[in-house]
């Protein structure tokens, strides 16, 4: 589960996998023409942990999609404390020019709003479930006919 | 700037599908990706999802074959791209992330 998950990922991932992000950002950086808006897809590691070696970190963020990107319409704009407003705005626009609706994150929250709104709901759905209070197959038809999230 | 080409930049399942995307709305797609067998998987996953974009509407001169693999890098590519969308998701198979 993407809670479980996440747990794990400041203890043993994170420092890693944002290492070869920065190598790979910094080529990204070096290379696409100074106009270009660079967004990343992650989900799990903001942009402010891999540009370090940019030299005009001003033009990436994030534009974390929901799987698959071609048919859900979500998409999480989420700036480092460095990103330009022209930037954001410029992504903003894109996604929705896509047909996306794309918001926008306006600080790097572990797990942006999505996937925190996505746990809360899964923390109690198991909690509800492990106390008694329905069963599994009950809950699966309160998510499945009748929704907020 | 009007954003016409976009670079790809890891195409799991997740960029495949980004791609998709650019290409129903009409874009032009460059895809980098330095895993083997990227290509081919690419082609077929465009292949499956393309009658489901076609469903919902694609645009004027939008095609299936406007798009290119360039291979390992960008390289000589990126002076084309307007927007690059990089995608090497934690915990999802990317040739980018080698400790995987």
């Amino acid at each position: 589960m993407w809670f479980q998950q996440s747990r794990l990922i400041p203890q043993q991932n994170a420092p890693e996998k944002a290492s070869l992000k920065l190598a790979l950002f910094a080529e990204i950086d070096a290379k696409a023409r100074p106009d270009v808006i660079i967004a990343s897809s992650s989900s799990g590691i903001p942009s402010s942990q891999f540009i370090g070696q940019c030299k005009n970190p001003e033009r990436i963020l994030i534009g974390h999609p929901f799987n698959p990107p071609h048919l859900m319409p979500l998409v999480e704009v989420v700036p480092h404390s460095g990103t330009s407003d022209a930037t954001i705005s410029a992504a903003l626009q894109f996604y929705n020019s896509l047909g996306r609706k794309a918001i926008h994150i306006q600080q790097e929250a572990p797990g942006f709003v999505a996937n925190r709104l996505q746990a809360a709901l899964l923390t109690e759905a198991y909690s509800l479930v492990s106390r008694g209070v329905i069963s599994a197959e009950d809950l699966g038809k309160k998510v499945t006919f009748f929704s907020n999230t | 700037m009007a954003i016409k080409t976009i670079g790809v930049i890891g195409t799991g399942v997740i960029g495949a599908s980004w791609t998709g995307l650019f290409l129903a709305h009409g874009l032009r797609v460059l895809v980098a990706d330095p895993s083997p067998d990227t290509a081919d998987k690419l082609a077929t996953y465009l292949q499956t999802i393309w009658p489901a974009l076609q469903e919902i509407g694609v645009n004027d001169g939008a095609s299936l074959d406007n798009y290119e693999f360039v291979g390992a890098s960008l390289g000589e590519h990126y002076s084309k791209v307007d927007f690059i969308q990089e995608v090497c998701i934690i915990g999802i198979a990317c040739g980018f992330n080698k400790a995987d």
